[in-house]
């Protein structure tokens, strides 16, 4: 067998390069789809959790529903059940107008999670902010397994 | 040599049409987004908005005035102007429909909406448009809406006595997603409501049969975009 480095050479790159380019368009394909598959599954687990964020564990003194009074000791003690299920969460409330006013839970990572993206539920919520007055804003909750 | 080169590029560009294909069958296979779909989510997204119309205040929605005035005259002269604006910045967006749901009531006789004397119809109006903009931002686009409030009807002999009034944003909208109602008390006692009535048709009335609590029914549906 004669290796010709010209034309051989070039048909092996070709062909190597070739495999990468669509070998990683297909991984990627797939993390696409198993992100929606994986939507859909946990999508019910991501709902519950965050009606039991608005309608129990972040719900003020007086028990009104729908009027949230925002607590990182609440949600510690929430998170923390969760995570021995191996489920972890981030809570994010924002106003109507998207400027970020509370954080709890770590952020996913990307890479971490590439094959078992997070799943995000939203709701409008009223946050107390004292002598009567609530504000319009917007509950998002991540969810995502280890 | 040169032959067998160009073959095994024609061998890879055939492989890379059949993986470009496989990859779009998984594409088209994907399920669709939960969030546009989902019922249950839809349902639950109704109840958290109608809650937040419910504890809201109307000063964070850049607040909510109007004037007093009778048959579409408003009273815009300098010295009334003042005294017949009414703002009502600390209410929330609920009762906000409950008093107009009050000082609105329709009076209907064969089928006719009867023009009487009403000093606070242009809140009805404004309120419509209020709504209308606070929903779109409580609501951001991701669902269709249709918003209704309304009482039960009271029955008289001569007449009908209600309230109604409707909130559409239903632009490219599909299918109905959800239905979601809550009740909310009317600001008035039952003898209260019933001199309402009797000051909106300017009569006195043998007192009718009312229902225990005065209330209004709000209903939001959504739908898919």
């Amino acid at each position: 067998m004669v290796f010709s480095v010209g034309e051989d050479l070039f048909s092996v790159l070709v062909a190597v390069g070739l495999v990468a380019v669509f070998v990683t368009a297909l991984a990627h394909s797939y993390h696409l789809y198993a992100e929606r598959r994986n939507a859909s599954e946990d999508f019910d687990l991501a709902l519950d959790i965050a009606e039991q964020l608005r309608d129990q564990v972040l719900v003020g003194e007086n028990g009104q529903l729908g009027l949230l009074e925002l607590s990182h000791e609440r949600l510690e003690n929430y998170s923390q059940i969760l995570a021995m299920q191996g489920t972890n969460l981030r809570v994010e409330v924002g106003t109507l107008g998207g400027e970020l006013l509370f954080t709890h839970g770590p952020e996913p990572n990307p890479l971490e999670q590439y094959f078992s993206p997070p799943v995000g539920v939203s709701f409008p919520v009223a946050v107390a902010q004292g002598f009567g007055s609530a504000r319009p804003c917007e509950l998002s909750v991540e969810v995502w397994r280890d | 040599m040169e032959e067998k080169g160009f073959g095994y590029v024609a061998d890879m560009l055939v492989f890379a049409l059949l993986v470009s294909t496989a990859i779009l069958l998984l594409a088209a296979a994907s399920p669709t987004d939960p969030k546009t779909e989902s019922t249950r989510y839809a349902a639950s997204f109704a109840q958290s908005t109608l809650r937040s119309l419910q504890n809201s205040t109307v000063d964070q929605f850049g607040g909510f005035e109007y004037r007093l005035g009778a048959f579409g005259f408003k009273f815009d002269i300098p010295v009334v102007g003042e005294s017949a604006k009414r703002e009502l910045n600390h209410k929330s967006l609920a009762q906000l429909l409950a008093e107009d749901a009050l000082l609105n009531l329709r009076v209907e006789a064969a089928g006719v909406d009867l023009a009487l004397l009403r000093p606070n119809q242009d809140m009805d109006e404004k309120l419509r448009e209020f709504l209308k903009s606070a929903l779109d931002r409580i609501i951001g686009g991701r669902f269709g809406y249709r918003l209704r409030a309304r009482t039960e009807p009271i029955n008289l002999e001569f007449a009908r006595v209600h309230f109604e009034t409707e909130i559409v944003g239903l632009t490219q909208s599909r299918t109905q997603l959800c239905s979601e109602t809550m009740m909310i008390s009317l600001p008035a006692s039952q003898e209260e409501l019933i001199q309402r009535i009797e000051e909106v048709l300017n009569i006195g009335l043998i007192r009718p049969e009312l229902e225990a609590d005065p209330i209004i029914e709000v209903t939001l549906e959504l739908w898919s975009r």
